[in-house]
């Protein structure tokens, strides 16, 4: 409790107040422009944290983070072109619900189920966070090698495509996380003898290229005149009995959402299909679905916001990542000298507090502004894209020459917005990277005291906690290529004939 | 199989099975842990050079469809974007954060097509100023200033 009164009284600061309607403008213009997901926009504007206090600067964040994560439906309404990949689900009932003339109802539906998904979610989020921090206090080395290992073979098989190429952007990740001085023995290693090196890839550039700049280049690559057909919005209501018939859906779907967030490396756009799956099931005209059904939107939406949630659970817990975007989160606290982990919630409890109160408010002013600005966002869309992506890659060198006022960091960018523009043209997911990179030093680190603490013995990988972590790992692994090669037999299966 | 398509299939296996063995030589060299017991600090790239090399036959067996890299305008759009990003990051400290901004975005606005002067003169000392003047001032954030004359800006 007292947790919580301190939290409470952090955020009397009205710069700390300030920011959750400032970082929700910010979230849902981003999230409005289709290739400005929230992962890129958090990228961009880490900078401006860097001068304020930690949580003014994690307010910021997660107001964009949850501002663009709902307005990602509005082009997935609109142009079918979900703004945020976890507004993927929405286009399935949301563009036909638009092509109907029923777009206004689509984007009033989303934004409210958003919202009932978010807050439900950092509900949920401010109960089972402490809990599992307060458990996570007793673990040893182990337990921390096999929960870092869980994260790296579910994220990198789950993110879609091909099972290899995630392993190989996981792989790359890891690599890129060895360069620098080693964790335990503090000798350098794959530095070439270069100063710059030996001192490692800093997190911030490494992220800000990969998202941010490969996203430019790949928008530039594509970049043509085109110009969004205008569309009828219709009504901005409801309809009746909406609180009946879309609030069972609503629950039911953050639920779904915010458990299968709570995994690392599950993004939103998997809960979201989940769920819209489930509330499909569920249904008792399921036929409706994919028709402009207004229950598959508010699913697909609520869950992809409590999903979000739901992955800050093992990242403020564990200091383990839930998905990108809590890695962006993650590497703010890293630069503000925060470590996250079981021991931040009583090492800094105004700030994780603080933030769960922050995250509250900030879905009741996305609701206001939401509502409110609904008009405007439609035209968000329409930003020229000659103006928009050379602004963005502006941002990027800021971004990261801001970390330590230092061009090599730059360099760093290049190289990353370089490197994930030519693994995304692969078809290589660049989301395992990133998260290997945070993800590898805590197992090797912990691998490695491990095994000197035991005398060199493997026996501290039979502890039934450790055990049953490893075996989990190894479930997803079998899930996931089971899940990939069903996925490809039916992709082979020749039509059948009417 | 078009020999484009041919290139595309076995080219990332041939970079990644690259990777994997330029990083096992380079680990070989990195000197063991001074501790009893510890695996080492070559123990991390060892492991990802092992698991580079097995991943490059997973994807040599493991055809997927790839997009393959752009031709034609896209490519020099993107080729060019990377020259001039190269550029700016290297003049940032010589000519200062407003003067290397407002050419990049003079150079990288004409290379996106944008050829209506009053919007290539006015744009890029628009944008420039306007970040500069909210990251330096505003936000604190250290940007190099440029010098025009007697003017430090």
């Amino acid at each position: 409790m007292t947790g919580w009164i301190e939290g409470l009284l952090a955020l009397q600061d009205w710069l700390v107040i300030l920011m959750v309607p400032l970082g929700v403008l910010l979230g849902v213009a981003i999230g409005a422009i289709p290739g400005l997901s929230a992962t890129v926009g958090m990228a961009l504007f880490l900078p401006f944290t860097f001068s304020l206090d930690p949580l003014t600067g994690l307010v910021l964040l997660l107001g964009i983070y949850n501002g663009a994560c709902y307005a990602g439906a509005i082009p997935a309404v609109l142009v079918r072109t979900p703004g945020t990949p976890s507004s993927a689900a929405t286009t399935l009932d949301g563009y036909p619900m638009a092509q109907q003339g029923r777009a206004g109802e689509a984007l009033t539906i989303s934004l409210v189920a958003s919202v009932a998904g978010g807050i439900l979610g950092t509900l949920l989020l401010a109960f089972f966070a402490p809990l599992l921090a307060d458990y996570a206090l007793s673990f040893g080395t182990p337990e921390y090698f096999a929960i870092a290992m869980l994260a790296l073979t579910i994220i990198a098989s789950i993110g879609g495509g091909s099972i290899a190429k995630g392993f190989v952007s996981a792989a790359i990740g890891l690599l890129i996380a060895a360069i620098g001085f080693d964790p335990i023995a503090g000798f350098p290693r794959l530095s070439f003898g270069d100063a710059q090196l030996s001192g490692g890839i800093q997190l911030i550039p490494l992220l800000v290229g990969i998202f941010g700049l490969a996203e430019a280049l790949t928008q530039i690559e594509r970049m043509i005149a085109s110009r969004h057909e205008r569309r009828r919005i219709g009504t901005f209501s409801m309809g009746r009995n909406w609180l009946r018939r879309l609030a069972p859906t609503t629950a039911g779907a953050s639920t779904i959402g915010f458990a299968t967030g709570m995994l690392p490396g599950v993004g939103g756009d998997i809960g979201g299909y989940m769920a819209y799956n489930e509330a499909k099931r569920f249904s008792k005209t399921p036929e409706t679905f994919g028709e402009g059904e207004p229950r598959g939107v508010a699913a697909a939406e609520a869950a992809n916001n409590a999903s979000n949630m739901g992955s800050l659970v093992p990242t403020f817990a564990l200091g383990i990542p839930g998905n990108t975007q809590a890695a962006v989160l993650l590497g703010a606290l890293l630069i503000a000298g925060i470590q996250p982990g079981p021991g931040l919630f009583n090492a800094a409890p105004d700030l994780v507090y603080g933030s769960f109160v922050a995250m509250t408010l900030a879905y009741f002013c996305l609701l206001v502004i939401g509502l409110a600005g609904i008009r405007l966002w439609i035209r968000v869309i329409q930003i020229p894209a000659a103006y928009l992506w050379p602004l963005v890659i502006v941002f990027c060198v800021i971004g990261s020459y801001a970390v330590r006022t230092n061009v090599f960091d730059v360099m760093v960018t290049l190289a990353a917005g370089v490197l994930g523009y030519l693994l995304t043209k692969g078809r290589y997911p660049v989301a395992p990277l990133l998260i290997a990179a945070i993800v590898g030093p805590i197992a090797e680190e912990n691998y490695r005291r491990s095994m000197i603490l035991h005398d060199g013995s493997f026996v501290w990988l039979l502890q039934p906690l450790t055990a049953g972590i490893l075996l989990l790992a190894v479930a997803s692994l079998v899930f996931a290529v089971l899940r990939h090669r069903k996925a490809l037999a039916a992709a082979n299966e020749p039509p059948r004939p009417n | 199989m078009r020999s484009a398509e041919r290139r595309g299939s076995v080219v990332p296996p041939l970079l990644t099975l690259a990777l994997g063995v330029g990083v096992l030589i380079v680990a070989a060299d990195i000197r063991p842990g001074m501790l009893p017991n510890d695996p080492g600090p070559a123990f991390l790239p060892r492991v990802v050079g092992v698991a580079l090399i097995g991943l490059s036959l997973w994807l040599m067996w493991d055809r997927e469809p790839h997009e393959g890299l752009p031709r034609g305008a896209g490519l020099i759009r993107v080729v060019m974007t990377i020259v001039l990003t190269t550029l700016y990051l290297m003049t940032i400290e010589p000519i200062g954060f407003p003067a290397a901004t407002a050419l990049f975005l003079l150079c990288q606005m004409w290379l996106i097509g944008i050829r209506r002067f009053a919007v290539l003169a006015t744009m890029p000392l628009l944008i420039s100023a306007g970040t500069y003047a909210l990251f330096r001032f505003a936000l604190d954030v250290p940007l190099p200033a440029t010098r025009i004359g007697g003017l430090l800006l």
